[in-house]
């Protein structure tokens, strides 16, 4: 440990282009490397999801080109429903792990938490490039899960048992299965690896003058949803060590006696599947913090600059980001409550669940309050961060229903379900993403984005979101189920037969609005206007380095901290804001 | 709109405010994700035996007294550790190498007579998928956790003796014989609670 | 580096004896046939003195700041215990209704 390149310690010397742009320690180019890799699998996520729209909307059409691609899943040009079934598991799996967590967390923490904190780069930047280089094995496991005999992993991304433990049960639950186990796996050692380095850095390497209520909220969001990622996760592992047990040596952790199963009774007995959702659950809900924590934290620190005044709530809403937190850990069963679990244990996740929704609508309120009475200047990033309050509103209005164990029998596995989680994990987390990228393009990169791309490029997003899930909600309250590969056949649907047509459709639109992102990110890479170190005007202290900054992010001399993170709008002030660097 | 009370001095950055150096934190914050893996393990087992309908008597399954001969060695590593963690900070690099090699020999003999019980209980007939007793969940927690902790034991084990090699060559600081130290001594903890769950209660 | 004074080797020895105390104690009463809830709680208190004797002496958590070990045993101690508090139900379901 003596030997490496820490953050006390810049390394100066010239190093290959392996060791530069490769094999990088550093926070930034490793940052970027998390968030094209991210953006690559959001592609493929995307893809899946048309697939699916696809069957939903059209189930009894051919599709010879698509047999062309998939063969077996889609023989004679028709889905089969375990391919089905494995599209759904695989945009899941893709889209949390693979897509936002990487983008979110991994991109924009690695880039910003050195430099919103004023350090050098990570505590322990070879173990930071050790987490980027164990995400591309996962990667490549996952997607070659899906040309492996009998596809990929088909029992969701919540995997359970027995139709995940017993690999002829179903095709996707042969090797697809194991393989999915394997890029999972490989995914929670590399963010224990980069979670270890948040915290350490955030606690220890802090710039002289950044006390913990003067970090940027971004900071703040990342660090609380790296501690219960870190909490959360090993319940995970030892679910999955378990699962592969099951499946491969023949042990009955989540198999009870009697599973007749492919014709056979299956000789397992003393296990129960209940296990496998408590385990489970104990990581998936927190993970979904993990991913909305950080687009909270991203939102606050876009909209406070473009609002020209201080964000509203500071102190308050990082008391409401840890309660959040804490709650989160122990509400696991509200995705439970039709396993038949004891009552009492379900109002206890009920209880629970719906007490996030105090903490939740302060932190709503302090963004809404953040604008009221600012000089509001709508750049593209701006417009995305409002839109993120839109859909978290929205988002939790449906989780008010379901997180009810009463109402929640009625609308589990319903594409009411489906339409909420959207709205948080797809279009809170999606639209920080666009926010905080068009915000800090320019710090990444040195150049700026087309303005006009971005505003075409938002209305193309929002619109059509709402289109699709909040329809979607209304198809789940019809009764419509999830995860079904075609509901045509069922005469109780008759009235809502049009709904997803009116889904795919709007789909397909926001799918297209996207290509304006990537034309414009192609753009302004390839010869972009120059940006210079502060477009923004912004405080924090990573737009008092330069864009993009150099390795060891500050020359010389380390920043020292004098006041706050958001001192816009200040009276007293020359211009109308004060960054944390300049004293008082 | 700068913070109206002033941060207390020990969170004001540039400083370390726990108290520790960030590689000590790091290993402590590995330590606790390490034990909920554990912690998942044994509630998982917890589980398992309040829903099965009967369960082997530990008493006539075990030979506790090995057991409990077992736990002795890997106490005393941990008390050997210690000591070698405490000889490192006064420099007395003669005692830390001595004590880490005992520390490994302890971690050795302790994997040794682990093995030797999975020997006897292979013998008796207590496989992955069935025991004699008809409750396959018994055979599936005892391979399962042990496993896991044996293997802890066993990485602990390979890194004690790296570093007794590096204590040799004059290449450690007392530092590194700590984290070192602290490793070792949740592998003790862990099995502390194993002991306790698995082969007593 | 933070400095700590030094654990005499003696005061470590002492503990090593406590720890050995404490798990004769442990294997004695559980081949005394006691009560189960009985059983139990001695048993359990044995095992979390012993776990705190080794995280607060030879992890040395006692000469850290208080902060750190309260979040350690917090964050073990708490969401183990609900994790298997929040399950057992289900695994008690189990066994009456052969779920």
């Amino acid at each position: 440990m003596q030997h490496q390149a820490t953050a006390e310690t810049v390394v100066h010397e010239k190093q290959s282009f392996l060791r530069r742009y490769v094999f990088s320690t550093d926070h930034k180019t490793i940052g970027i490397q998390y968030y094209l890799t991210g953006g690559l699998m959001g592609v493929l996520g995307a893809f899946l999801a048309g697939l699916i729209r696809l069957q939903l909307t059209w189930p009894t059409t051919q599709w010879n080109f698509l047999a062309k691609i998939f063969p077996s899943g889609m023989e004679g040009g028709f889905m089969k429903p375990e391919f089905y079934i494995s599209l759904v598991t695989m945009h899941g799996t893709i889209m949390i792990f693979f897509f936002v967590s990487l983008v979110l967390v991994s991109g924009f923490g690695n880039y910003l938490i050195p430099l919103q904190v004023g350090a050098r780069d990570m505590a322990f930047p070879f173990l930071n490039m050790l987490s980027y280089w164990t995400i591309v094995p996962a990667i490549l496991i996952a997607a070659a899960s899906f040309f492996v005999e009998g596809g990929a992993a088909g029992s969701g991304w919540t995997a359970y048992p027995p139709l995940s433990a017993v690999p002829s049960a179903a095709p996707g639950s042969g090797l697809g299965q194991t393989l999915w186990l394997l890029a999972v796996a490989l995914f929670i050692v590399s963010f224990t690896m980069g979670g270890l380095n948040y915290v350490t850095t955030v606690v220890n390497l802090r710039a002289k003058g950044m006390s913990m209520m003067r970090m940027p909220l971004t900071v703040w969001s990342l660090l609380i949803a790296s501690i219960i990622g870190l909490l959360a996760f090993p319940a995970l592992t030892a679910a999955a060590i378990m699962l592969l047990f099951d499946r491969h040596l023949g042990t009955s952790f989540y198999l009870p006696a009697g599973l007749f199963i492919a014709g056979k009774l299956l000789p397992n007995e003393g296990g129960s599947p209940l296990l496998w959702q408590h385990l489970f659950w104990f990581l998936g809900h927190p993970e979904v913090y993990v991913l909305i924590l950080p687009a909270l934290g991203i939102t606050f620190d876009v909209l406070v600059p473009f609002a020209r005044r201080p964000a509203f709530g500071y102190r308050m809403t990082v008391y409401c980001l840890m309660a959040i937190a804490f709650l989160s850990m122990v509400v696991w069963g509200h995705h439970m409550f039709v396993s038949g679990m004891n009552p009492l244990v379900g109002e206890f996740f009920s209880i629970g669940t719906l007490l996030i929704t105090i903490p939740s609508t302060i932190i709503g309120v302090n963004m809404i309050a953040s604008l009221w009475g600012g000089k509001l200047r709508l750049t593209s990033a701006a417009l995305f961060a409002i839109g993120t309050i839109s859909f978290f509103g929205m988002g939790g209005f449906g989780g008010l229903f379901l997180g009810n164990a009463a109402a929640d029998i009625q609308l589990h596995d319903t594409a009411f379900v489906v339409g909420h989680f959207h709205f948080m994990i797809g279009g809170v987390t999606m639209l920080a993403i666009f926010s905080g990228s068009y915000y800090w393009f320019p710090k990444m990169f040195g150049r700026k984005l087309s303005e006009l791309l971005g505003k075409l490029h938002f209305w193309m997003t929002i619109v059509p979101f709402y289109g699709i899930f909040a329809t979607m909600h209304f198809y789940g309250l019809a009764g419509a189920p999830r995860r079904y590969y075609n509901l045509s056949q069922y005469a109780f649907l008759e009235g809502v037969r049009w709904m997803p047509m009116v889904i795919t459709v709007f789909a397909f639109t926001m799918m297209a609005g996207q290509i304006l992102f990537l034309v414009n990110l192609a753009r302004s890479l390839w010869n972009g206007e120059k940006a210079e170190s502060n477009p923004w005007e912004s405080t924090t202290l990573e737009w008092s380095a330069l864009s993009p900054p150099p390795h060891g992010n500050w020359g010389e001399k380390e920043p020292v901290v004098y006041r706050g993170a958001y001192e816009y709008g200040n009276p007293d002030a020359k211009e109308d804001f004060v960054p944390q660097t300049v004293p008082t | 709109m700068s913070s109206a009370r002033e941060a207390p001095m020990n969170w004001s950055g540039g400083v370390a405010p726990l108290g520790m150096s960030w590689q000590k934190l790091m290993m402590w914050i590995f330590i606790v994700t390490d034990g909920l893996l554990f912690a998942g393990f044994l509630a998982s087992y917890g589980f398992a035996r309040t829903g099965a309908r009967s369960w082997p008597n530990q008493q006539e399954v075990f030979h506790l007294w090995f057991i409990s001969l077992m736990t002795f060695v890997l106490i005393s590593s941990s008390a050997t550790m210690a000591t070698a963690v405490a000889a490192a900070r006064v420099a007395d690099w003669k005692k830390v190498g001595n004590m880490v090699l005992a520390t490994v020999g302890g971690g050795v003999s302790f994997l040794a007579m682990q093995a030797y019980e999975w020997g006897g209980l292979i013998r008796d007939g207590v496989t992955l998928g069935s025991n004699p007793w008809n409750v396959p969940a018994f055979g599936n927690f005892f391979f399962l956790i042990t496993g896991f902790h044996g293997t802890h034991v066993l990485i602990g084990a390979i890194v004690l003796a790296t570093l007794a090699t590096r204590v040799r060559a004059g290449k450690t600081t007392a530092a590194g014989v700590e984290l070192a130290g602290l490793y070792w001594h949740f592998v003790d903890l862990v099995w502390v609670f194993v002991f306790t769950l698995f082969y007593l209660i | 580096m933070e400095s700590h004074e030094s654990q005499s080797y003696g005061a470590l020895w002492k503990i090593w004896g406590v720890l050995l105390a404490l798990t004769a104690i442990m294997v004695f009463v559980d081949a005394m046939g006691l009560p189960r809830i009985l059983l139990l709680v001695v048993l359990i208190s044995a095992m979390l003195t012993k776990a705190f004797f080794i995280s607060s002496q030879f992890m040395d958590l006692k000469h850290e700041k208080l902060v750190v070990g309260v979040c350690v045993a917090f964050s073990l101690l708490f969401f183990g215990a609900i994790l298997f508090a929040l399950i057992v139900p289900d695994g008690v379901a189990v066994l009456h209704g052969g779920r």
